[in-house]
């Protein structure tokens, strides 16, 4: 939480939608540990990465919609980059599970 | 005010949560907020949930990381680990140091107070010139993510801290000294009524074999001990390491 929570904080005071993506799992090697976070507003600014840059382009979009469409959370999965399976993918070989939702104050 | 808030507020804090989520099934995100006294806000939706939500989110709090139990994430936050280091030497000046770097918080305690200074130790977020009970007083109780590091090479000190120690939850005691340092000291310690086995919880001698030359060097050898101990690894070479070497930090959470 804490390694997003400042931009938050900045973001929710300036009235803007806020969705909070987390790495709830990982399997094999992938850059960071569950729990760690990255914040996106409806404005389309960004805080934190979930990865080494590998997949925070489709987490972005899920979060678009989240913000803009029904709020409903989604838990995504991302593998290794495979062009039959994923449009994105993790080089270094590993598996990351991400669930996004809107951050209420 | 919602649980993700409170939560975030705790985060700001630097205090001690876990906030467990639904993140598949029929109660998809529910919500349940367990803090470091065990009390808790919120429902997953479901008595059995709730149940078993608390029961992990009150081992997760302590162990310091987040993890998916079945449907539900585990999300904790946690204060930067501590590490109380008793002896005012020049080990514990290069230990606060690295300490520091890494992101862990750093503390010194000796009751020699003209050693245990804030001048000597200006990377320890506090110095304390007292015995350890009195120094635990002021820094809080050991808890079970407290590291306690003894580098005093003095009986009675050393002792005093491990008898306190001893009775805690602390994650590690480690301590410094020779084979014939720890077989004084283990005599001691039986005579003062600690049996062997709650006395194999003493690293020592502290740190790991980096065959370190210098002060700086057995310093980095005790974080590194730290490090892995909080990690769960043993502390070898990755290239050496069954399984092609895990580089990143990864727990299998399925």
């Amino acid at each position: 939480m804490k390694d997003v929570i400042e931009d938050v904080d900045r973001w929710v005071d300036e009235g803007a939608k806020v969705a909070i993506a987390t790495i709830t799992g990982t399997r094999r090697s992938a850059p960071r540990p569950p729990g760690a976070k990255m914040a996106i507003n409806d404005r389309g600014e960004v805080s934190g990465m979930v990865s080494g840059g590998c997949v925070e382009g489709a987490v972005i979009e899920v979060a678009d919609t989240i913000l803009n469409g029904d709020g409903e959370p989604q838990l995504l999965t991302f593998g290794i980059a495979d062009e039959e399976a994923w449009d994105v993918g993790l080089p270094c070989g590993g598996e990351i599970d991400v669930w996004v939702e809107r951050f209420e104050p | 005010m919602s649980l993700q808030e409170e939560f975030a507020q705790i985060a700001r804090e630097d205090g001690r949560a876990a906030l467990v989520t639904v993140v598949q099934g029929p109660h998809k995100g529910e919500k349940l907020l367990v803090r470091a006294d065990g009390s808790s806000e919120g429902t997953l939706g479901d008595p059995e949930l709730d149940a078993e939500g608390k029961a992990a989110a009150e081992e997760l709090v302590w162990a310091e990381r987040s993890e998916v139990r079945g449907d539900l994430f585990v999300d904790v936050t946690n204060p930067d680990p501590r590490i109380v280091v008793f002896g005012a030497v020049e080990y514990a000046q290069h230990l606060s140091a690295l300490a520091r770097v890494c992101g862990w918080r750093p503390y010194v305690v000796d009751p020699r107070a003209r050693f245990a200074t804030p001048e000597r130790f200006p990377d320890a977020l506090g110095v304390v010139a007292a015995w350890p009970e009195e120094a635990f007083e002021e820094l809080g109780a050991p808890d079970k993510a407290t590291y306690i590091v003894i580098l005093t090479h003095d009986p009675k000190l050393d002792d005093a801290t491990l008898l306190i120690a001893l009775r805690s939850d602390v994650a590690y005691i480690g301590a410094m000294g020779s084979k014939r340092a720890q077989a004084d000291r283990r005599e001691r310690l039986l005579a003062a009524g600690v049996p062997e086995e709650d006395q194999a919880r003493i690293s020592a001698p502290v740190g790991l074999d980096l065959g370190a030359t210098n002060a700086r060097e057995t310093a980095l050898s005790i974080m590194a001990e730290l490090a892995a101990v909080r990690h769960r690894r043993a502390g070898g070479r990755l290239s050496q390491s069954k399984g092609g070497g895990r580089i990143h930090a990864t727990a299998d959470a399925k």
